[in-house]
């Protein structure tokens, strides 16, 4: 029971951060059709950004998560005006943005390898990772910090997609792309304030990762493939599904522990997930593909 | 009864496209749908030849459930369609366009080609003997290595036709096979298609040319927002005068967008 | 010399696999990321049928191509019915799941420290041990690929390939499955990947799971795209390039710990500088590609 119990904390916080993740990267997919991967290495840079400012400014947690969503921001818009802007001008279809993308999270990955190393850089624990033993189980402060973090972005996020005019506008050119110019805002504006976003939300997640294990350069793949299976199972064109299929997915990585040997508790989830998707290509929320034309 | 759609509809999110409409489609005649710009007409395409599924209501061909079937089961059964915008593959040649649309495994097998090429070659020459003598008959002979896109209009309108009897359906749908045409290419097309119901092949085509649809139809279906209002003759249609007010009210009578 | 006859034989296993996985993204446009790791279900199990149950050569291949077959088509078939990004998603999946169970199951496959003593290919008493013979014999088996490729592009089932890129609808409106068409190249693009496996085990002797990464799938995907599909043999380009690389490197004296991370940003680069300014890859397209221009955005 106790060992239940403990997975399940550590299985909500993993999926507090997974949730962030996708619902992120999923907003992307689902309101521009782009397969931005390059997303991962974004998600990487900012654990660092996090860490430098944490670390080398020596600013508290809250203001290293508020910088480093800023700069996760930029980079995004960076990234796509730079790279996928001009491709879409071209008319570049979909497999050549992606793949773009591919190559773009390679760089950044290897790059940050270059410049910050191979090994995890730890931030400075202020007692926020000392765990604070209950009866029957004991959690840790950053992992509450995680869940209640998660949680507040994932409100506002949707709160905004559905109020504001933005949001909205969001919203319908992930229904059809037409719509955008129907609403009077151009497509440009739309595709900069989607990726803004999208890096941001994902941007909390990535400093409190690397807080609780170290800033990394190598993570991008597992994370961006766990990603894209909960924005598929949650359905895509709904971040509120992702983030719930986030949270469902950390939460059974965790679980899995009490079936499974730990070294096999990747390839069951992995497995699993893939059968699921299999079963309900449309996810538990996701809008009914249009099927044939 | 060839063909019979019943009580057929489909909605999209909130939009009734299609609107429990029935109607039969006889063996050996000419049927045209017809109806003003947005009545439904190519969604009704859709949905027979399985490209769309309805959300209630079924569609029959020869006493079999094809409902929801996939597009490429339907056509093998027997009812293939053309496209408004024509859909040809513009960078291949005449004669593929044609190669492509011919029924059977060949077209799927790569034990053929990688093991079988002397009797994968004879397969493909009585396939490309079949191509010519269709190309003839439409009337694009000597064009079959042409470049598709280098084809006129009228040219590709009559090419699409010729896919479509590769097929070796019985149905054909044909999806406004008269627009944009001009009088010359009319005159090459119609006779045509006239000459495919002695063929013995049944014919349903949307079009909204009064004049061509008197011409040719044995029956004629009036559609509407998604409803079949009536069905007969051409006169029958014609002298009702509801009917009249809505199309000739509503849609314009020559040209694209259905 | 020797260093001559095995840089040949590697280019030649390497651009074996490469014309496979030219098959499913140039020519039916579907890009799989799961590619090196089907080359290791066929490396592992051509190594361990020969190694452990002791099989012959030609039974422990044909083993190794139908592995790995199987294994894709497990993916290929609920996957590809599913429109969009499913199938990129599935492989990256399936690429990690086998990946972790070489790793993981170390009963079978030694884990990370690799299973060793995979013995030489021999035929009829006649045994492929030095390294000019399987530099003979990886490029006769690299004719017979791009003959075999060849010959499936050149047929009906090409020409099927060829109008899918163009406009799948159309495609289906004939009486064509699209989703069928794709699972089959799909499937012989993986079979193609088993062979090499197969040829790369008993070559090197000794394999172990790095070989088969997602990292090593990437760089696969790089040589292939930097070809592009208009030539069957034009992966072989593709290959000679990116092994170059770290050659040049090596050439330009860029040494150091961070020489792995240096050599993977430049194929990194590569990709994103291919799409941006010539997606087409060096040969060109094979019909329009799907790498490209999005031709029927207008259309219907």
């Amino acid at each position: 029971m106790e060992l239940f119990l403990q997975l399940l904390v550590s299985g909500l916080a993993l999926g507090s951060l997974y949730a962030l993740l996708s619902m992120g990267y999923g907003l992307i997919y689902g309101t521009t059709g782009e397969f931005h991967v390059a997303h991962a290495g974004i998600f990487t840079f900012t654990g660092y950004f996090g860490y430098i400012a944490h670390e080398k400014w020596q600013l508290g947690l809250p203001a290293s998560i508020v910088i480093a969503t800023v700069f996760a921001a930029l980079m995004g818009v960076v990234l796509q005006s730079l790279f996928y802007e001009p491709m879409r001008r071209k008319n570049a279809s979909h497999l050549t943005i992606f793949i773009a993308a591919l190559g773009l999270m390679i760089v950044l990955e290897n790059v940050a390898s270059i410049i910050f190393g191979y090994a995890p850089l730890q931030f400075t624990d202020n007692g926020l990772k000392s765990p604070i033993r209950l009866k029957l189980f004991s959690f840790t402060p950053l992992q509450l910090v995680i869940v209640l973090t998660a949680a507040a972005v994932t409100v506002v996020v949707l709160l905004y997609l559905k109020k504001s005019r933005m949001g909205k506008a969001i919203r319908g050119v992930a229904d059809s792309p037409e719509m955008a110019k129907i609403i009077g805002m151009s497509p440009q504006k739309v595709h900069i304030a989607v990726y803004a976003l999208g890096s941001a939300i994902s941007a909390p997640a990535a400093v409190l990762l690397a807080f609780d294990s170290g800033a990394v350069p190598y993570r991008g793949t597992m994370l961006i493939l766990l990603a894209a299976i909960a924005m598929i199972l949650g359905g895509i064109g709904s971040p509120g599904g992702a983030a719930l299929a986030g949270l469902i997915l950390g939460l059974s990585q965790n679980l899995a522990l009490l079936f499974v040997p730990a070294e096999w508790a990747n390839i069951f989830t992995f497995t699993l997930f893939l059968i699921i998707i299999f079963l309900i290509p449309t996810g538990f929320f996701g809008v009914k593909m249009a099927k044939k034309i | 009864m060839l063909l019979r759609v019943e009580h057929v509809s489909v909605r999209f999110g909130g939009i009734v496209a299609v609107n429990d409409s029935h109607f039969t489609v006889r063996e050996n005649e000419i049927t045209c749908l017809i109806g003003p710009n947005g009545a439904g007409k190519t969604t009704l395409f859709n949905l027979i030849t399985g490209f769309l599924t309805p959300t209630s209501g079924s569609i029959y061909f020869r006493d079999k459930n094809i409902t929801g079937m996939k597009p490429e089961t339907i056509v093998r059964l027997g009812i293939a369609r053309t496209f408004q915008n024509l859909r040809l593959f513009n960078d291949m040649t005449v004669l593929e366009n044609l190669l492509l649309a011919v029924p059977g495994r060949h077209n799927q097998s790569i034990i053929r080609p990688l093991f079988l090429r002397r009797h994968l070659r004879k397969a493909e020459d009585e396939i490309i003997n079949r191509a010519m003598k269709t190309l003839e008959y439409v009337g694009l002979g000597g064009k079959a290595l042409e470049i598709t896109d280098n084809l006129s209009y009228a040219e590709q309108k009559l090419l699409s036709i010729g896919r479509l009897l590769m097929t070796e359906a019985d149905v054909l749908l044909l999806d406004e096979p008269a627009s944009g045409l001009d009088k010359n290419s009319l005159d090459r097309i119609m006779p045509l298609i006239q000459d495919l119901r002695r063929q013995n092949k049944t014919i349903l085509l949307i079009e909204h040319n009064m004049d061509i649809v008197r011409g040719i139809a044995d029956q004629v279906v009036f559609l509407n927002q998604g409803q079949v209002l009536g069905i007969g003759t051409a006169e029958e249609i014609m002298s009702n005068p509801a009917l009249t007010e809505i199309y000739f009210g509503g849609g314009a009578h020559h040209g694209e967008g259905a | 010399m020797n260093y001559l006859y095995d840089f040949v034989t590697l280019l030649s296993i390497y651009s074996i696999l490469a014309i496979g996985l030219n098959l499913m993204i140039g020519y039916t446009g579907i890009f799989s990321m799961s590619h090196a790791a089907l080359m290791g279900v066929g490396a592992y199990t051509s190594a361990l049928l020969s190694k452990k149950l002791g099989f012959p050569f030609i039974v422990s291949l044909i083993c190794a191509i139908a592995m790995a077959a199987l294994f894709s088509a497990i993916i290929s078939i609920p996957s590809l019915r599913i429109a969009g990004d499913y199938f990129i998603v599935a492989s990256m999946s399936l690429q990690i799941i086998i990946y972790e169970v070489f790793v993981t199951w170390i009963d079978v496959t030694n884990g990370p420290a690799g299973l060793a003593g995979i013995p030489r290919p021999s035929f009829f008493g006649y045994t492929i041990a030095t390294p000019m013979a399987y530099m003979w014999f990886s490029v006769f088996m690299l004719a017979l690929v791009v003959i075999a490729v060849h010959r499936v592009i050149h047929s009906p089932f090409g020409r099927v390939l060829r109008a899918m890129k163009e406009d799948p609808i159309a495609v289906q409106s004939l009486g064509e499955s699209v989703v069928r068409a794709k699972v089959t190249s799909a499937i012989l693009s993986s079979a193609i990947a088993g062979l090499a496996g197969s040829l790369y085990a008993h070559k090197v002797t000794f394999i172990n799971p790095s070989t088969f990464d997602v990292h090593e799938s990437i760089t696969i995907a790089a040589m292939v795209i930097l070809a592009g599909a208009g030539r069957v043999w034009g992966p072989i380009v593709g290959v000679l390039i990116i092994m170059a690389v770290p050659e040049l490197l090596r050439f330009l004296e860029i040494s150091g710990s961070h020489i792995g991370a240096i050599q993977k940003a430049i194929y990194g680069l590569i990709l994103v500088l291919l799409m941006m300014f010539r997606p087409q890859g060096i040969f060109g397209k094979f019909q329009d590609s799907t790498l490209g221009v999005k031709k029927h955005a207008a259309k219907s």
